[in-house]
């Protein structure tokens, strides 16, 4: 871990990434604000997990870091500089040490090629390895995934839903990153297979002083591989801190409810005593107000006019009015 | 109750440039009108393939069905023809594992949707002004309301990938539920979903089939969702059925040396999880005997040799292993 004194390794900065809602014609009739005055840092070595709603805007914040979307507003910083927001124009150094893994990772893989020349491929841009030595690499990556060396020689649509996206990580990991993005890096694989993706990051982790920062629905998870949570809602951070306080003493009624609704084995059945009471609202017609509150089982009149803002106690962070120390 | 869906020996290869690959092998299973059925079984087992064999949506040239049988509602799924092929997007549906390549890239959400409306669904109720269109575009929001899609008409405009991974999966299950189907196969349909959608997506399923007696064949690797809304659970390994028994049984008195050490490698807080060590059989060349024997602490030289048989006890606990655990043991003892 760097001293306190140095810049974090990455930091954001109000960052913000919203999308045009085109109407009739084309017309622009509104704004969808996937991602909205999100800031954060993470030191060198840390791992942060990110957890939420489905459509908060977790894989657009992780697309933003990647260079894949262009921000509408904030500052990425890499130790300390500010890094050019569009992949396009960041130099291949900058591209090759903050990767993002794709959600369908199987959308990653060109379907045209074999895993070996889909494997190679980064290698071919970002080094000026000989055949052997990219080779070298490919096989060690690819059994570290778990890929046989017949799958190789194999076409995306000949593996299965699993294989593919053991492929596409591998595909990421040649080329060494210092930071990536893992956006659901787990689901749809099995526990084995589950397990050894996972005991792979962290060796990496591990090995490499890697950082990163991954997006789960699964919270054994991420509770599981991250020091720290960040729980967003409607394109905001609605709680962030240390993972164990996160889920053992959530601040926000959105966290509770994760926390509550997580499947128990062999404990009563959640879908027996069903219900999220109220709906989710639709990220553009939030004007002014907590983002929360249409669901909320404690909000206030207070909190459809009042922005909650992230206050931050003991490294723990919550925005919510009704939070009280 | 007769079987909605009966599949007899189903044997399946894909030929590839390495000889056929045999993924699945003297697949034999029932589900019943208003079932739950869940599928597991580790990433290459043969799920998909099984699902995409009732569906006649298997790759044509690759795929060889080289024995077996698969009927639905009594009809012949395998040699039904036109019979067979009516029932398919109706009957049957599915929401695929993947639904970034299930949707067409080029059409509006709203499009595709309404071409499930006019086609395969039956005729929705028409409205005050007798207009089909205008009914079927209410049909449409409901449903999207029903699979927790709120408020969505502004998804309708956007195209597949403007959508969130569980924006895309609730839109596919949408799909299969508007045709009102009898059966419906759900490969991974809540992946992608955050835990308090998940759980209203899984109380829907409930209730449809409680309620509408449809039938679900569900595949999963989250054995916390399998809890939640399975009747059965069948345990597939390398394309063959290791064991089938109820969903109470798979978590508490399963047989089968595979099932365990599947349990015994789910996460829980406070343990890294251990996987089965081994690799998984290559369906190029599958282990004879039990495919499971080159990973199985209890092997012995019959694993080695002859395929168990699967044998059945009252209460419709089914295990196929030379060396099965005894019910009464718990399965902490892996
Ligand atoms: N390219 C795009 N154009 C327009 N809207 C988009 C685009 N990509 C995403 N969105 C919208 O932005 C919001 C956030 O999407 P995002 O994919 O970031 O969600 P997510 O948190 O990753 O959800 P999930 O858990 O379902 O994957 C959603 O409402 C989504 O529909
Ligand atoms: N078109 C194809 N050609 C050759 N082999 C194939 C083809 N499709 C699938 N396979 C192989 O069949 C086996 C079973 O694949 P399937 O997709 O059914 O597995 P699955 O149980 O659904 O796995 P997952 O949990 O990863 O989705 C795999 O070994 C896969 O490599
Ligand atoms: S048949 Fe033998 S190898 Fe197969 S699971 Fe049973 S004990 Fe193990
Ligand atoms: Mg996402
Ligand atoms: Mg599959």
């Amino acid at each position: 871990m760097s001293e306190p004194s140095s810049p974090p390794l990455l930091e954001l900065e109000r960052l913000s990434c919203h999308f045009p809602i085109r109407g009739l014609l084309g017309r622009r009739a509104g704004t969808l604000r996937a991602v909205d005055d999100v800031s954060l840092s993470l030191r060198e070595g840390e791992a942060l997990g990110i957890v939420g709603e489905s459509g908060s805007g977790k894989s657009t914040l992780g697309k933003t870091l990647g260079g894949i979307h262009d921000p509408t507003d904030g500052v990425i910083r890499l130790a300390g500089e500010p890094i050019a927001t569009q992949r396009s124009r960041r130099p291949l150094s900058v591209r090759a040490r903050l990767q993002y893994v794709y959600q369908d990772s199987g959308a990653s893989l060109d379907q045209r090629w074999t895993l070996r020349r889909s494997l190679h491929e980064p290698l071919v841009i970002h080094t000026d390895w000989s055949r052997e030595h990219r080779e070298a690499k490919v096989r060690e990556i690819a059994g570290a995934v778990g890929l046989a060396e017949e799958h190789l020689d194999l076409y995306p649509h000949e593996l299965s839903g699993g294989q593919q996206r053991r492929a596409g990580l591998a595909r990421i990991l040649v080329l060494g990153p210092q930071i990536v993005v893992f956006d659901e890096p787990t689901s749809g694989l099995d526990f084995s297979v589950q397990a050894t993706v996972l005991a792979l990051i962290r060796g990496i982790r591990r090995m490499f002083n890697l950082t990163y920062l991954m997006i789960s629905h699964d919270l054994n998870v991420v509770g599981s591989m991250c020091d720290r949570l960040a729980v967003m809602y409607l394109g905001r951070i609605v709680e962030i801190g240390p993972t164990r306080e996160v889920l053992g003493r959530p601040r926000h009624p959105y966290t509770r409810s994760l926390v509550d609704s997580l499947p128990r084995i062999g404990g009563p059945r959640v879908t027996d005593r069903l219900g999220m009471p109220g709906e989710p609202v639709f990220p553009a017609d939030m004007h002014q107000g907590c983002g929360y509150r249409t669901r909320c089982p404690i909000g206030t009149l207070a909190c459809t006019r009042i922005d909650p803002r992230l206050v931050i106690k003991e490294a723990h962070g919550v925005a919510c009015l009704e939070w009280r120390p | 109750m007769t079987a909605l869906l009966e599949i007899r020996d189903l044997c399946l290869a894909f030929r590839t440039d390495k000889g056929p690959a045999q993924v699945l092998d003297g697949v034999d299973l029932t589900v019943a009108p208003g079932e739950i059925v869940g599928l597991v079984g580790e990433s290459g087992s043969g799920k998909t393939s099984l699902a995409r064999a009732i569906l006649g949506a298997l790759p044509v040239p690759q795929a060889e069905i080289a024995s077996g049988r698969i009927r639905l509602d009594g009809v012949d799924m395998l040699r039904g023809g036109k019979a067979a092929e009516s029932l398919r997007g109706r009957v049957v549906t599915f929401v695929p594992q993947d639904p970034l390549d299930s949707f067409n890239p080029l059409f509006r959400v709203g499009t595709q949707l309404a071409d499930i409306m006019r086609y395969r669904a039956p005729p929705a109720k028409e409205g005050r002004f007798g207009n089909a269109r205008h009914a079927r575009e209410t049909a449409i929001l409901e449903m999207l309301d029903a699979v927790q899609l709120p408020q969505s008409r502004a998804l309708l405009d956007r195209y597949p990938h403007q959508l969130s991974g569980g924006q895309r999966q609730r839109v596919m299950l949408a799909m299969a539920l508007l045709p009102q189907p009898r059966m419906i196969i759900a490969d991974e349909p809540t992946a992608a979903l955050d835990v308090t959608v998940q759980v209203q997506i899984l109380g829907l399923l409930r209730r449809i089939a409680a309620e509408r007696g449809v039938a679900i064949l569900f595949t999963t690797h989250d054995l916390g969702a399998a809890w939640e809304i399975c009747d059965r659970i069948i345990v597939m390994y390398a394309g063959q059925i290791a064991e089938i028994l109820p969903r109470t049984a798979f978590f508490a008195k399963s047989r089968h040396p595979y099932t365990r050490m599947l349990l015994a490698s789910l996460p829980e807080p406070g343990r890294e999880a251990i996987g089965i060590s081994g690799e998984s059989a290559s369906p190029l060349s599958p282990p004879p005997g039990c495919r499971f024997h080159p990973r199985c602490p209890m092997a012995s030289d019959i694993c080695r040799k002859a395929r168990p048989l699967p044998s059945r006890s009252e209460d419709g606990h089914l295990v196929a292993c030379h060396h099965p655990w005894a019910a009464a043991s718990s399965p902490a003892h892996v």
